[in-house]
């Protein structure tokens, strides 16, 4: 019995990571194969292939909206679950996520600055696309010094998530004065950038987010050790060898840059960075960031696919925004984290 | 008994009606003065004018019913309704747009107060704040009750929003002329809108001649476009992934289709913006010879098109020439077009029909370059 249970336990990880890759290529072609528009399966799956499709309108469609549209969903759903799973095993508290934190709040403070106080000057229902950009990554950067610099001072990690929600709340209140004293269209524009969407990252700029995004999640699946000496507590992790301040640096400035990578690209995206991790974790049954790490990147993926295909089901003429999905998946996810914290801490 | 039972019943009916139609009730007897607004009815008779405003989220019903009568007038006369004196002499106008028709009449001075102060560019309302003597009463979103209460304008005039209400300035007891202008779907509807201002402030005849001139140079215009030759026409831009395309029953689909275009949503039923995305707009419109776009604080080039969403180059107006846009920051085009639709289908004309009117010259668009 205890032998079948162990063989079990050690399956466990294929067995997860195999369901994870085949959800993520069920969703990858749902979401090329569904869309606002009617477009037969077989002919997506042509234009795929390089074939002649019977509208040429389609070619576009699908080779420069969908499928640049299911990559972004993928690589911000794994960097913001990634970055999710950084900070909850840095902060040990199940519930710090790069929302909580203030981090994807830096980045609309900085977005909204370029779109709302400069706006008359830049253009805010353009927005250009390079000022936004900047204006979400200097956010959030702001934000991950001001927690940094507490995180000298402070070593209280529960102080430290205190401080970031403090921060967070500051931001929030400089978001609304700006909203209240900005013109009608740079607040409809900052109102939209600010439902998060996926489709902003077109053909031509995909190469540079994935680059970004890619390295981001890499470097951070080389911590998983110091990640696993931090779980037994700093204490521990310090008697181990694991010099925890250094490693605390560079958790808070890889989950801020994969925070500001998406925000940047794809606005604030609520929820996924909080409840993804969890969901590995119970997936898992273990907190061993070495399978965990990448098992948190794949659900990622497929749950910002599953919300992606969700906003673009052909039920009305429009589309849904994507932080209108996230929380109607997540807050059951965080209600069921909450009534059984005993239990899934465990993993920790 | 029963015959008092039913004639209770048919009392209180007859009051069930007239609470929810429209604009009827009472109105018997008096000289109808609007034409072609839906939400607007004003109903003159001697002693009284008559203003319904239908509710725009509920058909067949008032959202208000304005009595606008002359200070000395006796009022154990006068119907049910939120009595005005007229002529104004104070006001809080929260809308450029509306302090643009009053000037227009000639009763700017009984503008003493606004909102959103940003947004004039009326000389006399611009001195006047800078001077103190017209109040700034905020932002209309959020007005300040302090300011307001002090001041005591007469009326307010205030566009109303759906399920909202105006918040702690209703229990000013200040009568809130609810201006619903805005969601008229038709250009000559909004635009006789002008017609209730003219009452209110006193300058009936201006406002009625305005009208008419824009009814007349509207009619003129819409008379001269070509029936056979029928560009198709698209709108706006993508903005963080969404396309905001005016619904096919909206004021906009209606100007285009006046101005001898063919809009691919004329067989929506929407008064609002549809919300699509790219695909959506891009498998229906590509191949449009003409797109509009409205911009905020800069001048529309194709690169800055291109910059905000790389796939607007995929449209055939983008290389084709046929991308205008109108800078709403330095143009009149918000201050104009409510009450003078005529001047904006002039533009659309010379730049769907060129050639069609003497005039040729634009005044909002330029063509994107």
């Amino acid at each position: 019995m205890r032998e079948r249970l162990k063989i079990e336990r050690n399956r466990r990880p294929a067995i997860t990571f195999w369901s994870l890759a085949l959800t993520l290529a069920i969703l990858f072609f749902a979401c090329l194969i569904i869309g606002s528009v009617h477009i037969p399966a077989s002919e997506t799956l042509s234009i795929l292939f390089a074939g002649e499709p019977a509208k040429e309108s389609w070619r576009v469609i699908i080779l420069e909206t969908r499928l640049p549209m299911a990559c972004t969903a993928m690589l911000t759903g794994a960097a913001l679950s990634v970055a999710g799973l950084l900070l909850q095993t840095t902060f040990d508290n199940p519930l710090a996520g790069p929302s909580i934190l203030g981090i994807s709040t830096g980045s609309s403070l900085g977005v909204a600055i370029v779109m709302l106080a400069l706006g008359g000057a830049i253009g805010s229902s353009i927005g250009t696309y390079l000022s936004v950009l900047a204006g979400a990554v200097i956010g959030a950067s702001a934000i991950m010094l001001v927690l940094l610099a507490f995180s000298s001072v402070v070593k209280n990690s529960i102080m430290l998530l205190i401080i970031g929600i403090m921060v967070s709340n500051l931001a929030s209140s400089a978001i609304s004065l700006l909203n209240f004293f900005s013109t009608q269209e740079g607040v409809h524009s900052f109102v939209i950038w600010g439902m998060g969407n996926f489709s902003g990252v077109t053909l031509d700029r995909l190469p540079v987010f994935a680059t970004l995004t890619i390295i981001a999640i890499l470097l951070s699946f080389t911590l998983a050790k110091p990640l696993n000496a931090l779980l037994l507590g700093a204490r521990y992790a310090e008697n181990l060898g694991v010099n925890i301040k250094s490693t605390r640096n560079r958790l808070l400035i890889l989950s801020g840059s994969l925070t500001a990578i998406a925000t940047a690209f794809c606005g604030p995206i609520a929820f996924i960075g909080l409840i993804v991790p969890h969901i590995a974790r119970l997936a898992l049954r273990t907190s061993n960031h070495i399978t965990l790490l990448p098992a948190t990147a794949l659900c990622g993926a497929a749950l910002a696919l599953l919300c992606t295909f969700i906003s673009v089901l052909p039920i009305s003429s429009g589309v849904i925004p994507i932080n209108a999905i996230t929380p109607v998946i997540g807050v059951p996810v965080i209600i069921y984290i909450i009534l059984n914290r005993k239990r899934i801490l465990y993993f920790n | 008994m029963e015959k008092s039972l039913i004639s209770s019943l048919l009392v209180l009916l007859s009051l069930t009606a007239c609470r929810s139609h429209n604009s009827d009730c009472g109105l018997s007897g008096g000289d109808t003065i609007t034409t072609t607004a839906t939400l607007l009815t004003i109903v003159e008779f001697p002693d009284y004018t008559i203003a319904d405003v239908a509710n725009p989220w509920l058909p067949s019903t008032l959202l208000q019913r304005y009595i606008l009568v002359d200070a000395n007038t006796d009022r154990g006369k006068l119907p049910e309704g939120v009595v005005i004196n007229i002529p104004l002499q104070s006001s809080l106008v929260y809308s450029s747009v509306h302090a643009g028709a009053i000037h227009e009449i000639n009763r700017i001075d009984v503008v003493t107060a606004v909102c959103d102060a940003q947004y004039y560019k009326i000389p006399e309302i611009v001195a006047g704040l800078a001077s103190g003597d017209i109040v700034d009463a905020g932002a209309s979103m959020s007005p300040s009750i302090e300011r307001i209460l002090a001041h005591e304008p007469q009326a307010i005039l205030a566009s109303p929003f759906q399920n909202a209400g105006h918040g702690a300035i209703e229990k000013t007891g200040i009568p809130i002329v609810e201006c619903a202008d805005y969601m008229e779907t038709s250009p000559l509807g909004r635009a006789e809108w002008i017609k209730l201002l003219g009452r209110l402030y006193g300058n009936a005849a201006k406002a009625d001649s305005i009208y008419n001139s824009v009814a007349s140079s509207y009619h003129t215009l819409t008379s001269a476009v070509s029936k056979e030759n029928r560009p198709t026409v698209i709108s706006e831009m993508v903005t963080n992934g969404v396309w905001y395309m005016p619904g096919g029953a909206s004021y906009m689909a209606r100007l285009f289709s006046d101005a001898g275009a063919e809009y691919p949503w004329h067989d929506d039923k929407s008064s609002g913006s549809l919300q699509l995305d790219f695909a959506t707009v891009y498998d229906k419109a590509h191949d449009a010879d003409f797109w509009f776009v409205k911009t905020f604080g800069q001048d529309l080039t194709l690169a800055k098109l291109r910059e905000a969403y790389p796939l607007h180059e995929r449209m055939s107006a983008f290389s084709n020439g046929g991308i205008y846009a109108c800078n709403t920051a330095t143009s009149s085009l918000f201050e104009d077009f409510p009450f003078h639709p005529d001047l904006l289908l002039r533009d659309f004309i010379n730049i769907l029909h060129p050639g069609t009117l003497p005039d040729s010259t634009l005044q909002y668009y330029k063509q994107v370059k």
